[in-house]
């Protein structure tokens, strides 16, 4: 007895791919010979199948993947002493995005806050290190660093809508898990580092610092960007970006003119 | 163990000339990697994720298999923990054995009409469980039995999946095309 069309429809996928259904070929054969409706389904979907196989056009692989790769994977073979030394020397002399390679997952993690955010800002900039995630809503941002890391994420007020957010990364800072929030803002890249405040380490003595609203900002520049870090309740923030490290243009990345920050202009005249 | 694991360690450069093999399917782990998470800033992390972990386990697989399932199951397990950890769960659980309707068309619609970009849109509209069957095989070219390895899976419910896959991208496609053949501009074409 022949089987029903139904079964044959069900398995005619497999069977034009030549594998073994539980309806034996020659039953198959036998049924699409005798059932003109089922032969013009076969044939449907074997057409159907030649266009998918056409109109496929493979994603571009983006070009700096394998070196990107081949990094992480030089990193991997690193034995741990060496790992220590060269992260040392990575984080002094080396280019920012194979410094930026240790700064995820080794134990050699130990650098400062403000640095650790400096070079993950490069490593993203350059396309060495990737987003984890590309969320563009605060609030889900916040809720997505919140299930990864060890500490209760908070982002600041940045009150100035022309900071586009992109999304963000988790990162190591001094062997702990930090986060790195990446805007966009008059089209160049603006990274904001944020740690549980005791793994920070002690800050550059060249760091200039001015308290504002009960909040001790410092301002630092470190291998050409200017970085801003504080601390707020359990947090420590680095902003990092490449804009003038003039006092009031710096709290400008923050404060757009009109946000609220009346009196930036007095408290900087007081520096 | 599935075929491509093997306990003898590799010499030298049978390890460097497996690293080179896994490396050329570079384009088709991103691929896909780009089709499972519809993200290519997420499909990056992925794929460099996946190689760390196979560079890092050459030792362990079989020369005279084929690499590319096995770079495919490191894949779809990070995919599928990622998702786990994310609390992601947008994929509606379905019954394999299900009787579903068929949805494909019975006119065959002009095939020709088809882009990459509607074939893109389909393919990303199919839920994960009918999409990762239909990626590997037809976009990726993996047998049914290296389907049903990859995904963990018996090979009769690959032959379900896929069918429905066939069956839902094929209706889905079929008014993609009438659509932009129903379009202002289409009726304007000579």
């Amino acid at each position: 007895m022949s089987p029903p069309c139904e079964s044959i429809r069900h398995w005619l996928s497999a069977y034009l791919d030549g594998e073994q259904g539980p309806i034996p070929g020659d039953a198959f054969q036998r049924h699409l010979e005798s059932c003109a409706s089922c032969r013009a389904e076969a044939e449907r979907l074997r057409a159907f199948t030649v266009a998918v196989g056409s109109a496929y056009r493979p994603a571009e692989v983006p070009p700096g993947l394998e070196a990107a790769i081949g990094r992480r994977r030089a990193r991997a073979r690193m034995p741990a002493r060496r790992m220590v030394l060269a992260a040392a020397v990575a984080l002094a002399v080396l280019p920012g995005p194979l410094a930026v390679m240790l700064l995820r997952p080794s134990p050699a993690q130990a650098a400062p806050l403000p640095e650790a955010a400096v070079l993950a800002h490069e490593g993203v900039m350059e396309g060495s290190l990737s987003l984890d995630v590309g969320l563009r809503e605060p609030r889900l941002l916040t809720e997505w660093f919140g299930r990864r890391l060890p500490f209760s994420f908070a982002l600041p007020r940045l009150d100035n809508p022309e900071l586009e957010l992109r999304g963000g990364r988790v990162i190591q800072v001094g062997g702990a898990l930090a986060a790195l929030v990446v805007y966009f803002r008059d089209g160049e890249q603006v990274s904001l580092a944020v740690a549980r405040r005791e793994t920070t380490a002690a800050r550059s003595p060249a760091a200039q610092s001015e308290m504002f609203r009960s909040i001790r900002f410092h301002l630092e520049d470190l291998r050409g960007y200017h970085v801003i870090s504080w601390e707020d309740g359990a947090l420590s923030y680095s902003l990092v970006a490449r804009h003038p490290a003039d006092g009031r243009a710096s709290c400008g990345i923050c404060h757009a003119p009109g946000s609220g920050l009346q009196d930036v202009k007095g408290f900087h005249r007081t520096r | 163990m599935t075929s491509w694991q093997r306990p003898p360690r590799q010499r030298p450069e049978q390890l460097e000339r497996l690293e080179r093999e896994l490396l050329s399917h570079l384009g088709p782990v991103f691929d896909t990697a780009v089709r499972l998470c519809g993200s290519r800033v997420e499909a990056q992390d992925l794929v460099q994720e996946v190689y760390e972990r196979a560079l890092g386990a050459t030792d362990r697989l079989d020369p005279a298999a084929p690499a590319r399932p096995w770079l495919f199951t490191i894949l779809y397990n990070l995919v599928r923990n990622r998702r786990r950890q994310q609390g992601r769960h947008p994929e509606v659980e379905l019954e394999d054995e299900a009787d579903l309707p068929a949805a494909a068309p019975e006119e065959p619609p002009a095939w020709a009409g088809l882009t990459p970009e509607m074939l893109d849109v389909g393919v990303r509209q199919l839920p994960l469980k009918l999409r990762e069957p239909l990626v590997l095989r037809d976009l990726q070219g993996l047998s049914y039995r290296e389907v049903a390895e990859v995904l963990g899976i018996p090979a009769g419910t690959v032959m379900s999946r896929l069918h429905r896959a066939r069956q839902q991208l094929r209706a889905a496609l079929a008014a993609a095309i009438s659509a932009g053949a129903d379009s202002p501009q289409a009726r304007r074409r000579p």
